[in-house]
């Protein structure tokens, strides 16, 4: 299984793959199905995750708008506008992993 | 910025243990290339993953030993996130993902004996590779697609008066992955190292405070011990997704 | 005391902009005290919205982090 060109021939993974799904099949109905374990500190990373995606996209997109201004000299305009795109971009970002964060954890 | 001599016993000074240390100066003009620990603990890492991973599979046996099936466990596990994340297809760049994985978690798990340096913590490294990620994957997407690559920023499907502002909003979001990528592995190492310390450094201030400091500080340590390992699969799933996107254009 | 009324200006001013971080602090109060409220009515309901308190604390705290950028700025590139 988890090297298809290892030592085991061809018959041996037969055998092997027959027993994991015996195996996997018995431990089903030990301990019921298998769950996606989500612990706490999963969820707060996550958070966390979400407000550097946010803070960093907006100071890329300023970033962007500063070396326009500092190319054409005219210092608040791009840096304002490119500002706000980061803020879009972030927020797009943020619920892009929010979405994620939804289909990790099943329908929950 | 500079503190004065603390008042009372208390003595914090979490940040220390960032401190790179020159063992000797190889000096080129433009930069000291000199050893320092932060580059021992890199190379201590490598030799352990290299060490691990040989005397794991030198027994190659059809039924595994202990340290086989970790092995083999890590490989799989890896391989698994690889294929369910980015299809098939990206399995050619498995042994790259494998090798970041691997040294990630090997340099986090090494930052978690007392005493060591934590190599992730600094930020020069998260971001070398969280570079190298980005730009792998950006030359693999233009390998792949061509420039029709591009078509990745280029929202088809919006209003035709919305599209510009849209693409500049993609490029931006794009442009964000490589900092946001970088900054999640080095900070969470980095606070959480810092929290240990400061927690550590109580039980200087007064006899009251050692034995909370202890207990905080042992359940502390098993929390960072988790952090350590998240934060690799963290780090190798973006990868994943980043590969995803650039491989299949969403 | 040395320096000039323009530093003075410059820390004052890092100081009121990184007040900002406690209106994120509260605004993230505010989110998540709601946000308990309407789960201990319907918890069945819950765990699905979960998602959409980490957008909404995010949110806040992010414009919190705007005005700590602010105030760094001011102290250390102004």
């Amino acid at each position: 299984m988890a090297d298809p060109d290892g030592k085991a021939g061809e018959t041996d993974r037969k055998s092997l793959d027959e027993l994991g799904a015996r195996i996997d099949a018995a431990r089903e109905k030990l301990e019921g199905p298998k769950r996606v374990q989500t612990t706490k500190y999963k969820t707060l990373s996550r958070a966390w995750q979400m407000i550097v995606e946010l803070v960093v996209s907006v100071v890329v997109g300023g970033c962007i708008g500063y070396a326009l201004d500092w190319a054409f000299g005219t210092l608040p305009l791009f840096l304002l506008i490119l500002g706000g795109f980061g803020f879009v971009a972030g927020i797009k970002t943020i619920l892009a992993t929010a979405r994620g964060f939804v289909e990790d954890d099943g329908t929950a | 910025m500079a503190k004065e001599a603390v008042e009372g016993e208390l003595n914090i000074d979490p940040m220390h243990q960032f401190d790179i240390k020159y063992f000797f100066d190889i000096d080129l003009g433009i930069a000291n290339m000199g050893f320092t620990n932060s580059a021992l603990f890199a190379f201590i890492a490598v030799a352990a993953i290299v060490v691990f991973l040989w005397t794991a599979v030198s027994g190659h046996s059809l039924v595994p030993s202990r340290m086989q099936s970790v092995a083999e466990g890590i490989y799989e596990f890896v391989r698994n996130m690889v294929r369910d994340t980015a299809g098939d297809e990206a399995l050619k760049y498995f042994p790259y993902i494998f090798t970041v994985f691997i040294f990630i978690l090997a340099c986090n798990l090494i930052g978690m004996i007392p005493y060591s340096f934590t190599v992730t913590s600094h930020f020069a490294v998260t971001v070398f590779l969280a570079l190298s990620v980005f730009i792998s994957v950006t030359v693999i997407g233009f390998l792949k697609h061509g420039t029709h690559f591009f078509s990745f920023f280029w929202p088809a499907q919006a209003p035709p008066a919305l599209r510009p502002i849209l693409c500049i909003i993609e490029v931006i979001s794009y442009l964000a992955r490589p900092i946001s990528h970088s900054i999640r592995l080095g900070a969470n190492m980095m606070a959480g190292h810092a929290v240990l310390k400061v927690i550590g450094a109580f039980a200087g201030a007064s006899a009251l405070l050692v034995v909370p400091s202890i207990v905080g500080v042992v359940g502390l340590t098993a929390l960072e011990v988790l952090v350590a390992v998240l934060q690799a699969y963290v780090f190798t799933i973006l990868t994943c997704v980043y590969l995803n996107d650039a491989l299949n254009l969403h | 005391m040395e320096g000039d009324i323009a530093n003075m200006g410059k820390y004052i001013g890092a100081g009121l902009a990184a007040i900002g971080m406690g209106g994120a602090g509260i605004g993230v109060g505010i989110i998540a005290g709601n946000f308990l409220s309407g789960a201990l009515r319907n918890p069945a309901a819950a765990q699905g919205q979960t998602p959409m308190l980490f957008v909404g604390i995010a949110l806040a705290e992010a414009l919190g982090i705007f005005s700590f950028l602010v105030a760094l700025l001011l102290l250390f590139a102004v």
